[in-house]
């Protein structure tokens, strides 16, 4: 059964979250990347977060988010992944952001059969309500 | 150099392996690896290779350390039990994991060149044991006002040969 349209738009409430040094360099840690970039504080421009790290705000929420839409969490998989920056994310930020349904669509795939296919963006926003980054997701079922 | 890369290997292998150092710790006997001033447009050759590396052999200690930094706790990546009956037939890594480690490639070749797109996409799944060869290309490079854009093609590959996740990542390079 197809996945109905009408959750596209849906919304998660808004969350905040401030971007802090000592998680940055936990998450450089655990993807093994030592780069002054994400570790040396004394850098004239300090450190800015790895181009995956703004993921992090998200874990856990869309799973919510497909079960908020009356779908199966468990049945989906991550598919493909997109960033846009306006800048990196540095110490100190503090971002607001939701996450929301942007599309809904069914594609046939070749080995795997009918899947259904939600695409989710969340737009991180500073202080002053500027866009600091874009992120979309899609998550595939197989039917 | 060849010491520096042994002891290197030796913290990667030994103290991180099985948790018992701090991040810190390992940190402070480091030098920085990857550039840290932007590429610049006039160093780029079109379809050069970057500079790739290894990561693995990938183990439950390293999955569940991106669960915490990504607070990602799906019980898929550390649940033996629950991974056993779910659709993933035991632990597999985070697939952020994998995009990160291509998200490193990307920022090691471009210090801080400002990246406009990081994309990705998930082929196959990383089980514990798995190495992964993590490489790119300078796939184009456009010239714009004093600098560029260039856009690298990245790709992580199991020993198997089968690739598990390939990605782009777009940015804006000074003259």
């Amino acid at each position: 059964m197809a996945i109905d349209k009408s959750i596209i738009g849906r919304r998660s409430p808004e969350f905040t979250c401030t971007v802090e040094t000592g998680k940055i360099k936990e998450f450089a840690a655990a993807i093994g990347d030592m780069s002054d970039l994400f570790w040396d504080e004394t850098r004239a421009d300090g450190v800015v977060a790895p181009p995956t790290f703004s993921h992090i705000f998200r874990s856990g929420k869309m799973e919510l988010m497909l079960s908020d839409c009356g779908l199966d969490a468990t049945k989906f998989l991550h598919g493909e992944h997109e960033i846009s920056y306006q800048r990196p994310l540095r110490p100190g930020d503090r971002i607001r952001y939701f996450l929301e349904v942007i599309d809904v669509h069914e594609k046939l795939g070749r080995r795997s059969g009918p899947m259904d296919i939600v695409t989710m963006e969340t737009v991180l926003r500073d202080d002053s309500d500027r866009p600091v980054q874009t992120i979309r997701q899609t998550f595939v079922a197989k039917r | 150099m060849q010491n520096k890369s042994q002891y290197t290997d030796y913290y990667n292998d030994t103290w991180t392996e099985d948790g018992a150092a701090a991040i810190g710790y390992r940190r402070a006997v480091l030098v920085s690896v990857g550039r840290t001033v932007p590429r610049r447009f006039n160093e780029v050759i079109p379809g050069a290779a970057l500079p790739g590396f290894e990561r693995g052999p990938v183990t439950r200690t390293h999955i569940v350390k991106y669960a915490g930094a990504s607070w990602d706790f799906n019980p898929i990546h550390h649940d033996e039990p629950f991974a056993k009956r779910a659709r993933s037939g035991g632990i597999i890594a985070h697939g952020m994991m994998v995009l990160g480690y291509l998200g490193s490639l990307a920022t090691a070749y471009l210090g801080t060149a400002a990246i406009d797109k990081f994309s990705g996409r998930l082929l196959e799944v990383t089980r514990p044991g798995d190495t992964l060869r993590i490489e790119g290309r300078v796939e184009q490079a456009t010239p714009r006002g004093a600098g560029g854009v260039v856009v690298l093609s990245l790709t992580a590959t199991k020993q198997s040969g089968e690739v598990v996740a390939s990605g782009t990542a777009t940015a804006t390079l000074p003259g």
